[in-house]
């Protein structure tokens, strides 16, 4: 290749184990470009050194990294590991390490295309000496070259879908389990926070670490999905790779390395090198019980035990657990003297009361008094992941999309003859675009304020899962590229569309994208019958996708994530149908089948234009109906047509229900979640006219009165400055479990709280906009909000204060009595 | 040889209450038609601070805008009209009714012109003040020192709450309640304390009607609620805290007939034990089973159940069934009934024990049988009494004859009206019509809030040490404590959760299921 590289060649057990000698030819080659010198290297976790690495593919380059380290055991003998290398060669391929500009590359050679694609690109850096490798690589795109596919029966099979689908709910890699984290590395992974306090776990919590330095209690606090398991799975990875070269056991005495994938241990032992005492346990999930058998079944009393073993023993500890199981051995045992009063029991309470993390004053340290501790003391910590947005204030979701359509992943794709007619890589490219990916996660960040509720990793993979390979209810043979090529030749074009990204999202539990109603589906399929029927020989491209639709055979409704897709679920909240839509947007999408020009022309595959081409042909064969006919035929038929466009359309252009109500909650909520000297003037100015919103609403509330009022009842009105100066309005993101919504604190001591929804505040938004009648804002969204302000005025002793307080007493339309309190006590009564 | 028809007097659809029941704790009194909690509000003002809790023999419903005409009564004023106003519950669903809604008086003195009819059912005094708060005063006996010291203290307290510590004549203009400010101009409010006391003394007195019992949960915690929410007054403004107490009398008054009821049936139970097994009753069972007669009283249910109206049909076909027994255990042992009142323990001259009436029947089996058992077939004794009570037309249709339809009625007051019931203060929630109807069991907002206070005070009137974090475990015990059970009904927890957390009230993850922190709604 004309360029310095390393050769090795990884075995099974390398690759399993994630550890890679650093060879004599890796040493030179390092030092002398550079790159590294193990020579002064010292030995141990402390020591390890991280850089920058890519895994080039004929197309692209994978960013990763590589881990130089020498190990406190084996002599400290040099060791390496490229991360995602496990998926990036098999065991006994030849792999070239060239280091460059402070990055390494790392290239398989057994892969002939690629082999074949990096001597151009070098070929092509010999002319210009200030480019690096990276600018000679493709990020995004296809190239003529592929990757060698793994799967030798079937050239066109893209292996990488065929794993997607493990992320699905009910697929392998759904849910993290020790028996399967250290067999590999997760399909799809990116950087995120916790991955800093995952490895300063593996520094500090090892007896290995800075002598004298105390122990570790880490408590992952968040709800199912949401990314604790594979955190500590992570952590269990670093500490048996050779950086640490600890071995990890359950209760039982087995290793990691052979648990089963369904064996889930209550805790696992960590134990360091040379030393027979285990210096961390790991309680995976606090929140299953130790004995399912045992006569007491009660994870938070197991929960006590553990800390309590662990504390006698003073070893580091990490727990993985949801919220109530903290808070239950908390609250349960609060007030037993028998356990209140040790040690650690106090770190119980300050876990339950943490808050998400935004600095680091959330670790303290006591000391263990134990004599044969493990360590002087303990430092805890915590982190509260359950009201982490992958999504606001994030970019945790779009960073796995492009990790998931980096094209190394699709470069297989691109000499498959259906590939044109593949969903799958349609939405694939729609993500990798910018815009079209922008769009998607607007679409779904409104989705999740509007529910409430974070969507966690397990959701989000299954989610993106979905987009990009399908349902496995589709697939008997777990092979989605046959089926696309099965429908592709059967011409099953509606079927194709239906999993593209956008009938997915708002369309997926209805077949081939009808309408919801049973009857008005009806109506389609007996108007497709119709036109099958009487105008066959008018019907030349679209026969056969026509009567496809008719087969029963249609794609999967019951594709997961039901929170989000079901017919009741987020999604279907947010359906552009359901909200007035732009004219020039329905001009655009729905009142005429859409051309393909301009910007918005990528978002276009060949099965959107196989799709319009086929409705064409039918408008235009059902014209040839006498007038009565052809308007029963045409206007089903162009319901199902607007269905699909109207949904294209706003994917494109990233519109939904509410849209602008719920962007705008967004941005509230990101302005919330800033400390006060974080916001902008323009952020105080949003919160401060939320308020003004808000009192707004009150208004609209109470049709008597101009003032801000409360209503005590259906018949009284509590009203005057009292009111103002007592019951305004304080708002702060709520910490309520998995909550996305603005906590609403009332009262002189804001002890009254309500939560504001994204639901209310679109309502709100649309109320005072749209300047709506109060009896269209459903009365369910404000009773939380309307009941605490009633709590804090009676707690606030309205009845009783001299101030200006006033009640409006309307029994009937023209009825109404004010009762005025005056000076000295007294009470003016005036009827009207 | 064939015995005699058994012969004893009957009411058109039932036999007449036979005397030893009457006057006994398993008597449970007349209750009627309640449409609204402001029925129940103006009927205990009338109870305890008027001479006579009727002023004619017809209802006169509470309307503002009435004129007592020249019945001596004076009309509202303007700022008494606004007060009742302010209180105004929901519409009345008949058209022809002059007044079409219901009022509350916030005040006493506001209740003078209206009242129940002389011969109408006293809901207030026969299950609050004579059942309620006597059973909790007098369960271990008429000579306690200390519950009459108890007593002196709750009659101080209701009467102190129910004339309003906040109220002008109370606490002068300055930091009064504005409702009460308002009556200022009105007719006189200040009310004959003296009067209070001495009925709601004679009312809470001991009587045959209380059950000896070493203790008495279920009337001690209403009881004690009652209390609590007596002593909020003056702490919350009126208007907050009379929707507290209407939703507390809507729901612990019915609850607590439907727990007495249960006594008829287990009263039956015994004496049909001892005459077909020969059996006797333990007497520490019985005190326990009485005492327990509030347990798993009605299940929280999502969907729509018949629980309750089979607890009435069953109630009523028992109550047919034991007079009927008694009277033929009347028809053999002549005169030893006669006069007497039937009691937990302790019988006396004139009261009779369970445990002697079970006695009494197991030794007279025979002729009891032979005196029901016309064919001598010799079937179980319930075949017979069954036989003999279905030709009493309450016992056929249990709700829509007699004191069935009045229990029926009664009940209806914790039923969520459509309305004018959006506070939520109910706890059923009818769905469907005619035989298909069935009840939703669920608190509504109000009621819930109304509990959670009174768990919250419950639990923080316990010593600090034992107090710990309210929870809601401690909500769901407290509804337990009234036979409302959440903690074996399939998916009531959540939707308690959901319920509490709209309200704001929520302090905690929902996953840490009856651990999760509430917080104090008042």
């Amino acid at each position: 290749m004309g360029v310095e590289a390393a050769t090795i060649v990884p075995t099974e057990t390398a690759l399993s184990k994630s550890i890679l000698d650093a060879n004599s030819c890796v040493r030179r080659i390092f030092r002398w470009l550079g790159f590294h010198d193990y020579g002064q290297q010292r030995k141990g976790p402390t020591h390890k050194s991280v850089k920058r690495a890519y895994l080039v593919y004929a197309a692209c380059y994978h960013p990763t990294r590589v881990s130089l380290y020498r190990p406190s055991s084996k002599e400290g003998a040099p060791r390496f590991w490229v991360h995602g290398l496990a998926r990036y060669a098999q065991p006994g391929d030849p792999l070239a390490l060239i280091p460059c500009d402070d990055d390494l590359y790392v290239v398989n050679m057994a892969s002939v295309v690629i082999v074949r694609s990096v001597a151009n690109m070098l070929s092509s850096l010999q002319g210009d000496a200030n480019s690096t490798l990276s600018n000679y690589v493709t990020v995004d795109g296809y190239d003529e070259g592929r990757e060698a596919p793994n799967s030798e029966e079937d050239p066109m099979k893209n292996p990488f879908l065929v794993r997607l689908l493990d992320l699905q709910q009910d697929g392998e890699g759904a849910i993290s389990a020790p028996g399967n984290w250290i067999k590999g590395e997760p399909l799809l992974e990116v950087r995120t926070r916790l991955d800093e306090v995952i490895e300063d776990l593996a520094n500090t919590g090892l007896q290995s670490g800075e002598p004298e330095s105390p122990g570790r209690w880490h408590f992952f606090v968040g709800s199912p999905g949401n990314g604790k398991s594979a955190a500590v799975g992570k952590l269990c990875r670093l500490l048996v790779s050779d950086s640490y070269g600890c071995s990890i056991r359950d209760p039982e005495g087995r290793s990691l390395e052979d648990l089963a994938e369904t064996d889930i241990p209550y805790y696992l032992d960590v134990y360091e090198p040379h030393n027979p005492f285990p210096s961390m346990r790991i309680v995976q999930d606090a929140s299953v019980v130790r004995d399912p058998y045992g006569p007491r079944v009660d994870p938070a009393m197991d929960l006590l035990d553990t800390l309590e073993d662990v504390w006698r023993r003073g070893m580091s500890l990490i727990v993985c657990t949801n919220r109530g199981v903290i808070e239950k051995a908390h609250w349960d045992y609060h007030g037993d003297s028998e356990v209140n009063r040790k040690p650690w029991f106090r770190v119980l309470g300050q876990v339950c009361q943490g808050k998400p993390p935004r600095d680091d004053e959330e670790s303290f340290t006591l000391e263990f008094d134990a004599i044969k501790a493990a360590f002087p003391g303990v430092q805890i910590s915590f982190d509260h992941l359950d009201n982490l947005s992958l999504l606001v204030s994030s970019d945790v979701y779009d960073r796995l999309i492009q990790e998931a359509t980096a094209a190394c992943h699709w470069s297989v794709c691109s000499e498959c003859p259906t590939n044109r007619l593949c969903p799958f890589r349609a939405n694939r490219d729609w993500l990798a675009d910018d815009d079209g990916r922008t769009n998607v996660l607007r679409i779904l960040r409104r989705a999740e304020v509007l529910s409430g509720q974070v969507i966690v990793f397990r959701e989000a993979l299954a989610l993106l899962s979905l987009l990009l390979s399908g349902c496995p209810a589709d697939y008997p043979d777990n092979d989605p590229c046959r089926w696309v090529r099965t429908r592709a030749e059967t011409e099953d074009v509606f079927g194709l569309a239906s999993r593209r990204l956008y009938m997915v999202l708002f369309s997926s539990h209805v077949p081939f994208g009808m309408d919801r109603s049973e009857q008005i589906r009806e109506y389609q399929t007996d108007a497709i019958q119709t036109i099958i029927e009487k105008l066959p020989d008018h019907l030349p491209t679209s026969l056969a996708p026509l009567r496809n639709v008719l087969s029963g055979e249609q794609p999967s409704t019951d594709v997961g994530v039901g929170r989000l897709l079901a017919l009741d679920g987020v999604l279907a909240e947010l359906d552009p149908s359901g909200d007035s839509l732009p004219s020039d947007f329905l001009e655009s999408w729905e009142a005429d089948i859409p051309n393909q020009e301009g910007e918005q022309a990528r978002f276009f595959s060949e099965i959107e234009e196989r799709c319009l081409s086929i409705w064409r042909e039918v408008e235009s064969a059902i014209e040839i109906l006498p007038s009565h006919e052809a308007s029963d035929l045409y206007w089903p038929m162009r319901r199902w047509t607007s269905s699909f466009t109207l949904y294209h359309g706003a994917l494109v252009q990233g519109k939904s229900a509410w849209s602008h109500q719920l962007d705008e909650f967004i941005h509230l909520l990101e302005v919330t979640m800033l400390a006060i000297w974080e916001r902008t003037s323009a952020d105080k100015r949003a919160l401060s006219e939320l308020s003004d919103k808000l009192e707004m609403l009150m208004r609209l509330e109470s049709e008597h009165t101009e003032q801000l009022a409360v209503e005590l009842s259906d018949t009284v009105l509590l009203t005057g400055n009292w009111v103002v100066q007592n019951l305004d309005p304080q708002m702060s993101p709520s910490n309520g479990s998995e909550s996305l919504t603005l906590s609403i604190q009332f009262g002189d001591g804001k002890d009254e709280e309500s939560t504001l929804a994204a639901s209310t505040f679109a309502w709100l938004s649309k109320s005072v906009e749209a300047g709506l009648d109060r009896r269209c804002f459903p009365p369910r969204l404000l009773s939380g909000i309307v009941d605490a302000r009633v709590r804090s005025a009676a707690k606030g002793g309205y009845a009783f204060s001299g101030g200006d307080v006033e009640l409006v007493i309307s029994p009937a339309e023209d009825q109404r009595f004010r009762l005025k309190r005056i000076a000295g006590g007294d009470v003016l009564i005036e009827d009207a | 040889m064939k015995m005699p028809r058994l012969e004893y007097p009957r009411t058109s659809n039932e036999p007449r209450m036979h005397s030893l029941i009457r006057k006994s704790f398993a008597f449970l009194p007349t209750v009627g038609m309640r449409s609204a909690p402001e029925e129940l509000l103006l009927e205990l003002f009338r109870e305890v601070f008027y001479e006579t809790h009727y002023e004619s023999g017809r209802n006169n419903p509470l309307d503002p805008e009435a004129d007592p005409g020249d019945a001596g009564r004076l009309p509202y004023t303007k700022g008494e009209k606004a007060v009742l106003y302010a209180l105004q519950g929901r519409r009345k669903k008949t058209r022809n009714s002059r007044v079409n809604r219901y009022y509350g008086p916030a005040y006493p003195a506001l209740a003078r012109n209206g009242w129940f009819g002389k011969n109408r059912e006293r809901i207030v005094k026969e299950i609050l003040f004579s059942g309620i708060v006597a059973q909790h005063l007098w369960h271990r006996g008429p000579d306690v020192k200390a519950k009459k010291e108890e007593q002196d203290r709750i009659l101080r307290l209701l009467v102190e709450a129910f004339i309003g510590r906040r109220a002008v004549e109370v606490y002068g203009l300055q930091g009064s309640d504005i409702l009460s400010a308002a009556l200022a101009d009105g007719a006189p409010t200040e009310m004959d304390r003296d009067l209070a006391w001495d009925k709601l003394l004679d009312a809470t007195g001991y009587s045959d009607k209380v059950m000896r019992l070493d203790s008495d949960r279920f009337a001690s915690r209403i009881c004690d609620d009652l209390c609590a929410l007596c002593e909020l007054e003056g702490e919350l403004p009126r208007m907050q805290w009379l929707s507290l107490l209407m939703t507390f009398l809507r729901f612990s008054l019915p609850v607590y007939a439907l727990a007495q009821m249960r006594l008829t049936s287990m009263v039956l139970d015994l004496l049909v034990d001892a005459i077909d097994e020969g059996t006797m009753p333990d007497q520490e069972r019985v005190e326990r089973s009485i005492s327990g007669r509030h347990e798993q009283l009605m299940r929280p249910t999502i969907t729509p159940t018949r629980e309750v109206f089979e607890q009435v049909e069953e109630y009523i076909r028992h109550r047919v069934e034991l007079n009927v027994l008694l009277y033929a255990v009347d028809a053999t042992c002549e005169q030893l009934l006669l006069g007497k009142s039937l009691c937990v323990k302790g019988g006396s001259a004139d009261r009779l024990s369970l445990v002697q009436l079970s006695s009494l029947c197991r030794e007279n089996s025979d002729a009891i049988r032979a005196v029901l058992d016309d064919t001598g077939d010799g079937l179980p004794l319930r075949n017979y009494l069954v036989r003999e009570a279905e030709k009493h037309l309450a016992w056929k249709s249990p709700r829509k004859r007699g004191q069935g339809k009045n229990i029926d009625e009664f009940l209806r007051v914790m039923y969520r009206d459509d309305l004018g019931d959006e506070s939520g203060g109910y706890l059923l929630r009818p769905v469907g019509r005619g035989a298909a109807r069935g009840l939703r069991v669920f608190p509504g907002q109000m009621l819930l809030k109304t509990m959670t206070h009174l768990a919250a005070k419950k639990k923080f009137a316990g010593s600090a040490r034992e107090r710990g974090r309210f929870v809601l475990a401690d909500v769901e015990a407290h509804f337990a404590d009234y036979g409302i059970d959440f903690r074996d009904a399939v998916g009531a927890r959540p939707r308690l959760i959901e319920d509490l957390t709209a309200l704001g009230l929520l302090r905690g993850s929902p996953d840490a299921g009856s651990s999760v922190a509430i917080s104090h709604p008042y």
